[in-house]
């Protein structure tokens, strides 16, 4: 049997790609567990073949510079349009994306005009014969899904944080560049506003984290006196806390929020859904309080604690108060 | 302007109870006895589609979801928050559909339809996967942006400028020519309450119901072969005793790691 292909797309922005980027590599080494695999990075974007250069020579895959000269990153469809001729060619088995807000503009698109299967927020793969098992968390990270392609190629969107690349960067392997041209697109990206994250929320030591499971906006108020009892604290919120309006969006951590890596995260009353640990998972330590014995976040935390944060913040606030005394009495 | 919402009807994630060992085939996974409503970005696309309408005048807004008998009940919903019509495609249900089924079935409904804009949920609660929009997006030929919260209309329809949230908290502002599919992110604007009057008369109104059937055999293309519980990616060490114990202990935890 020849060797199955693997096409990763890389996006460019000035020669700079996501950090998470090269993980992909580990994906498709993993797939080359059980069959013999062809791996080709497709990096796209504005200096791509710095990108290019920096991909190949660190995994030692070849790859192929898609070169789009402009100020602002090119749209999904931009990028769409002009990867396809260069897939059509190479008829990849496997196409991988990183999952980011940019790829799910155009990865579907991708599946529909190879006739692949479209698996998105790949976080897991099981190897066997018969052909890979994608993996992807639902019903709120209760579950985990392995979804098959059906006897057809598949692109995958893989969130980043989940494999990880280990291989040392003294590679040689084939790299060209390409000038496509560049079709006419109905999307125009107008310009990236900078984040009003605060630095505060990204900067803390102790990040106290509020979820839907604190119930009420009242709670907060429990929620700032526990963190107040920590050196370089913040109180941030999962998504659907700023939705509501309990916080402002510049206090939410999570995929489209802010990235934290704090000393400490203790997630109160968050559920634990992939989209808020994409924010958080490069936390030290991770206690989580929740009174769902099943919350996913549980699988995510250093410690657990089930129970009613109404009546267990108060006494946790007391524990650490006195706690303090004790100490300071010493 | 013609607009066209698609939304899904999903079990209540906060009532459902969740077996430890799910059962072995995908087939065998029920919601017995949860309770089923829209699902919460579909409820942001309504309001996304009714403010269009509201800075732009003249449009008609279908809602369409794909679902067993039951599900009428969201477009029902959708009609009291002010959609105009209600489109039911009827289909067997099953947990865990293949994302080009549904796309393939709605994509054969508004091929002919003249919509200039469909707008769908930026996912699924349940699923959690955003494919069906931009599986619509890539049968239709249509371009496709994902994860917005707030848009406007420019050059009388011809144009939304759009605006989203991307990695680390930055905002992007995009324009796109219609006719496209968005994909609404929750934010900004709070899904209005259907009014009671509203309501009485979306349960008197006559929905469009297709037996999917009747529209086209969509390809699966995939499937879900299995569900598991979530590997564990940190130790996870539940604290066990009565709730004084638990701050106690966690307390002491804090104190010896320096954290406070």
């Amino acid at each position: 049997m020849s060797a199955r292909k693997v096409a990763i797309i890389a996006e460019v922005e000035q020669g700079k790609t996501h950090p998470a980027i090269v993980d992909l590599a580990a994906l498709a080494a993993r797939l080359a567990e059980n069959e013999s695999v062809e791996v080709c990075w497709l990096a796209v974007g504005s200096n791509a073949a710095d990108a290019g250069d920096a991909l190949s020579g660190s995994t030692g895959y070849s790859a192929i510079a898609l070169e789009i000269p402009c100020e602002v990153p090119p749209t999904g469809e931009l990028l769409s349009e002009v990867l396809q001729p260069f897939l059509g060619d190479m008829q990849p088995d496997v196409i991988a994306l990183l999952h980011t807000s940019r790829s799910q503009d155009y990865a579907a698109t991708l599946a529909v005009r190879f006739d692949a299967a479209y698996v998105s927020g790949v976080q897991g793969l099981v190897v066997q014969d018969g052909g890979p098992i994608f993996q992807r968390a639902v019903l709120g990270g209760k579950y985990m899904a392995g979804v098959k392609a059906d006897d057809r190629p598949v692109v995958l969107t893989v969130l980043p944080g989940y494999f990880k690349f280990e291989g040392n960067g003294s590679h040689s392997a084939e790299m060209e560049t390409q000038q496509p041209s560049l079709p006419v697109t109905r999307t125009r990206l107008i310009e990236i506003k900078e984040s009003a994250t605060e630095a505060a929320l990204t900067q803390a030591s102790t990040v106290v984290a509020a979820g839907r499971g604190i119930g009420s906006e009242d709670n907060l108020d429990l929620l700032s006196r526990l963190a107040a009892l920590f050196p370089k604290s913040a109180v941030a919120g999962s998504r659907i806390v700023c939705d509501a309006g309990w916080l402002p969006y510049h206090r939410q951590v999570g995929v489209t929020g802010a990235t934290v890596a704090p000393e400490l995260y203790l997630a109160c009353g968050i559920s634990g859904a992939f989209q808020h640990l994409a924010g958080m998972s490069g936390s030290r330590f991770v206690v989580a309080i929740n009174i769902d014995p099943h919350a996913a976040i549980f699988n995510a935390a250093d410690v657990g604690v089930v129970e009613d944060l109404n009546t267990f913040l108060p006494l946790l606030i007391e524990a650490i108060e006195k706690n303090g005394l004790d100490t300071d009495e010493r | 302007m013609r607009i066209l919402v698609c939304i899904k009807r999903i079990p209540d994630l906060e009532t459902m109870t969740f077996p430890d060992i799910p059962p072995k085939s995908p087939a065998n996974f029920t919601c017995e006895g949860t309770p089923w409503r829209m699902n919460r970005y579909d409820e942001y696309a309504v309001e996304a589609a009714l403010r269009l309408r509201e800075t732009h005048g003249a449009s008609r807004i279908d809602a369409l979801t794909v679902g067993d008998q039951d599900a009428g009940d969201v477009l029902r919903r959708a009609i009291g928050m002010g959609v105009d019509h209600g489109v039911h495609i009827q289909k067997t249900r099953e947990m865990f559909p293949s994302p080009f089924t549904i796309g393939e079935l709605i994509t054969a409904y508004a091929r002919e339809k003249a919509y200039d804009v469909i707008l769908c949920g930026v996912m699924s609660e349940d699923l959690m996967q955003g494919g069906v929009g931009p599986i619509i997006a890539g049968l239709l030929k249509w371009p496709c942006l994902t994860a917005i919260h707030t848009m406007n209309d420019k050059e009388e329809g011809r144009v939304l400028r759009c605006e989203r949230e991307v990695e680390g908290g930055r905002q992007e502002v995009l324009e796109v020519r219609l006719p496209a599919l968005l994909t609404i992110q929750s934010g900004i604007h709070t899904p209005r309450y259907p009014a009671l009057s509203k309501l009485l008369r979306a349960n008197q109104y006559p929905l469009e119901v297709l037996p999917s059937a009747s529209l086209s055999t969509p390809t699966d293309r995939q499937r879900v072969c299995a569900i598991t519980p979530p590997e564990k990616v940190r130790a996870g060490v539940m604290m066990e005793g009565t709730a004084e114990s638990k701050a106690h202990q966690l307390s002491k935890l804090f104190h010896a790691k320096g954290l406070c």
